[in-house]
């Protein structure tokens, strides 16, 4: 392990947990429901996700890239607890029909905007 | 924004930061309504200074916060792929044990914790966001299904959302027990 390394995934993963912050922040007064906010930030980060195992496959040893990029920003920008807990709240409130929307647009929507970042990278 | 011009704060000191700027930008001025223009001509500024003043202290606070969980919550996440990777079957095993241990976490940090909005922005929204990964989650999924293991694929995801939830409720249980000494409210 390189000495840089762990400064490599601060350096992303500051920067990535901020814009998570202030996009969701942002967004939820603008959407029917919170937990659509997070939903979409979670999207942007599969599309980019794929944008860049794509635009990186054949370009050597991209080891640090990807520590500082897709471990530190993508990996700090995307967030599971903060899904869970919200799929958790809307079945609390006994929304079944909005969480599993919820947990299905995010599940089949997130792998999409992979495949659409792969396919992107790819052109 | 623009429901302020028709629908006047009566109390316009008690308006969140947000309307503020948002008046300022328009054009209106809100504490106009209240005193008149003559009555402290430096003070209406001054006030509104101080108010700007105190919501940027407030956001770099937050800021910092949340940076203060980020950075060990992803460094968590990536020493748990380094080195419990191999143990638990690669790198999807030790996301999913993030995934797991962060939904626990958040699921605490929602129950009647004190001083819970310094702790949700730090530990909530700054180590849990970081140390958990949708994106890496959904590689993974992705990743099986491309080896021709589509039910290992719908198994992980299942266990992951299935797991996660009853984490996020053990661990919001376990707050509620802790901090209000009663059973949960329905």
């Amino acid at each position: 392990m390189a000495l840089g390394d762990p400064v490599l995934v601060a350096m992303g993963a500051v920067p990535g947990a901020w814009l998570r912050f202030l996009l969701v922040n942002h967004l939820q007064p603008l959407l029917p429901r919170k937990h659509w906010a997070t939903a979409g930030v979670n999207l942007v980060a599969c599309l980019a996700l794929g944008l860049l195992l794509s635009l990186g496959d054949g370009c050597g040893d991209l080891h640090r890239l990807k520590l500082l990029l897709s471990v530190g920003f993508l990996g700090s920008f995307s967030t599971f607890s903060t899904f869970v807990v919200e799929l958790l709240q809307a079945l609390g409130e006994g929304e079944a029909g909005e969480a599993l929307g919820l947990a299905g647009l995010s599940v089949a929507g997130g792998w999409l905007a992979l495949e659409l970042g792969r396919w992107l990278g790819g052109l | 924004m623009a429901g302020l011009g028709s629908n006047p704060n009566p109390n316009p000191e008690s308006e969140a930061p947000g309307p503020v700027d948002g008046s300022e930008a328009t054009g209106q001025r809100p504490w106009a309504r209240r005193q008149g223009p003559a009555a402290h001509p430096s003070g209406p500024a001054g006030t509104s200074l101080e108010r700007g003043d105190r919501r940027l202290r407030f956001e770099l606070k937050a800021l910092a916060l949340v940076a203060s969980g980020a950075v060990p919550g992803a460094l968590v996440r990536w020493q748990l792929v380094e080195r419990l990777g191999p143990q638990l079957g690669g790198p999807r095993g030790a996301n999913l044990l993030a995934n797991l241990v962060g939904c626990l976490l958040l699921g605490f940090l929602c129950g009647p914790l004190p001083y819970r909005p310094p702790l949700m922005l730090a530990l909530g929204i700054g180590f849990c966001g970081s140390l958990t990964t949708f994106s890496g989650w959904i590689l993974d999924l992705a990743d099986l299904r491309q080896q021709g293991l589509g039910l290992g694929a719908l198994a992980l995801l299942l266990t992951s959302l299935g797991l996660g939830l009853l984490a996020a409720l053990g661990g919001r249980a376990l707050s509620r027990r802790l901090f209000r000494g009663r059973p949960p409210q329905p």
